[in-house]
């Protein structure tokens, strides 16, 4: 091939040193003058003349591929200025790690190197953030029965227990300690937890009959810590009593 | 705002500069205009070269695709650098100079990119192209293979000859008007010229002994 190249080179050289008038004389923009004497150098020189011969081939070729690329449009004389569509989409969409690694191959050593410290620097902050929020205290919202009396948390220092039943209920504040002491499970976990305890209390609170006089129960029943409901009183549900200290 | 190339055809034929002289208000008076904030302005040189610029783009890159999105990206680029067009040059010289730095600069990135090329793909071209009603099959396909063999040479050839070649043939342009676009000597363009068709008619011929 390399052999073929050579030959062509050869078989095409010319020496003559007025080659290069020919381009403008083949162009037609040579003075009148200029191209008269030039068309008396080629009748002269053979090298000149089958040059001349050859570039007017190639730019037929040229001009050739012109009217088959361009020929079409050059009918079409349309004077207004189209306004890209919208809906127009390029053939050849780029992904976008095409877009990626064009970007890195094009951009200067300063641009990729502050991308990637930008780039540490952005994963850094999502990992702190990330770790921020895992490590946040869940706040436990207790669900209640719709009769039950509900267990609120309020902003002051201390929780305040409503055990509050239908007709009102008393209130029992619970220091702050008491509940952080019960920290590490959830509190409705502890709920459930103590919910066995609890209903075996229960049992000794509540009269195995309600409609027993309530009196006999407060007098055995003085060593507890919240008042012994009355006959008419609704009980408090398991859950409330749950919430209650120990 | 964005144009497009539309049909490549503008109003304006840009067969030769004598019909473009023709042109009521010059070039660079539309300019002055658009900077004066007539928003028409710009719109109206786009008209007036978009089919030169998409020629030579479509000279420079080879892809009636390619062409097009230069031709588009010209007009941006230029409109963007309005306000920096001080009159030095002319308003198509000006205009030509981006163009080519934008064929110049998609190439670059093509390559970069690994795309294919002018050089290892045979664009449908002829299937846009209707050949004459007497010309026999056996003709078109000879015709066709002459037009593939000219556009890979011509994708072959330095950019700094490629360009112009294009500018020379696809667009017409005078020898002055080329120097004067990519600012050089004349004498320079001629040269270039020179070497452009000297390769070319070597790469054709040695194309043609290889397919012999």
């Amino acid at each position: 091939m390399k052999e073929s190249w050579d030959k062509t080179m050869r078989e095409i050289t010319n020496s003559c040193s007025r080659s290069e008038d020919l381009v403008p004389y083949l162009y037609n923009e040579a003075t009148r003058a200029e191209a008269l004497d030039f068309e008396n150098h080629l009748q002269a020189c053979p090298g000149c003349r089958a040059e001349a011969k050859a570039f007017g081939m190639v730019r037929e070729s040229i001009g050739e591929w012109r009217r088959q690329a361009l020929g079409a449009s050059d009918v079409a004389e349309s004077a207004t200025v189209v306004p890209m569509r919208s809906d127009d989409k390029s053939p050849r969409r780029r992904s976008a790690l095409v877009a990626i690694r064009e970007f890195v191959t094009l951009s200067p050593g300063w641009m990729r190197a502050a991308t990637a410290v930008i780039a540490l620097i952005f994963c850094g902050l999502a990992i702190i953030a990330v770790a921020y929020f895992v490590e946040q205290p869940h706040i436990v919202v207790v669900e209640k029965p719709e009769t039950a009396p509900a267990v609120a948390t309020e902003p002051s220092n201390d929780t305040v227990l409503q055990s509050k039943g239908v007709d009102g209920g008393d209130r029992k504040t619970i220091p702050e300690s008491v509940i952080a002491s019960e920290q590490p499970a959830t509190q409705k976990t502890a709920n459930r937890r103590a919910l066995p305890r609890l209903a075996e209390r229960h049992k000794q609170i509540v009269p195995q009959k309600v409609s027993e006089p309530a009196t006999e129960l407060s007098a055995t029943n003085d060593y507890l810590p919240f008042t012994v409901p009355t006959a008419e009183d609704k009980l408090p549900s398991l859950v409330d009593l749950a919430d209650e200290p120990n | 705002m964005r144009w497009c190339a539309g049909e490549y055809g503008s109003g304006l034929a840009p067969r030769g500069r004598h019909e473009r002289m023709e042109t009521v208000t010059s070039d660079e008076q539309v300019v002055e205009r658009a900077l004066s904030g007539d928003a028409e302005a710009f719109g109206e040189i786009v008209s007036r070269w978009q089919r030169r610029i998409f020629a030579l783009a479509y000279g420079m890159l080879g892809r009636e695709e390619d062409a097009r999105d230069a031709t588009q990206e010209t007009f941006l680029a230029a409109f963007r650098s309005l306000r920096s067009f001080r009159g030095d040059a002319k308003v198509s010289s000006w205009l030509h100079r981006i163009a080519v730095n934008q064929c110049i600069t998609r190439q670059r990135r093509a390559k970069v990119r690994g795309e294919t090329t002018l050089e290892d793909e045979t664009e449908a071209d002829g299937a846009s192209y209707s050949a004459p009603a007497h010309e026999s099959p056996a003709r078109v396909a000879e015709n066709q293979e002459r037009t593939d063999s000219v556009r890979r040479a011509v994708r072959a050839l330095p950019p700094e000859l490629r360009q112009v070649v294009v500018m020379k043939e696809f667009e017409e342009l005078t020898f002055q008007e080329i120097a004067e676009a990519l600012d050089l000597p004349l004498s320079t363009v001629k040269s270039r010229l020179y070497t452009a068709l000297r390769q070319l008619q070597m790469r054709l011929k040695h194309m043609a002994s290889e397919i012999a």
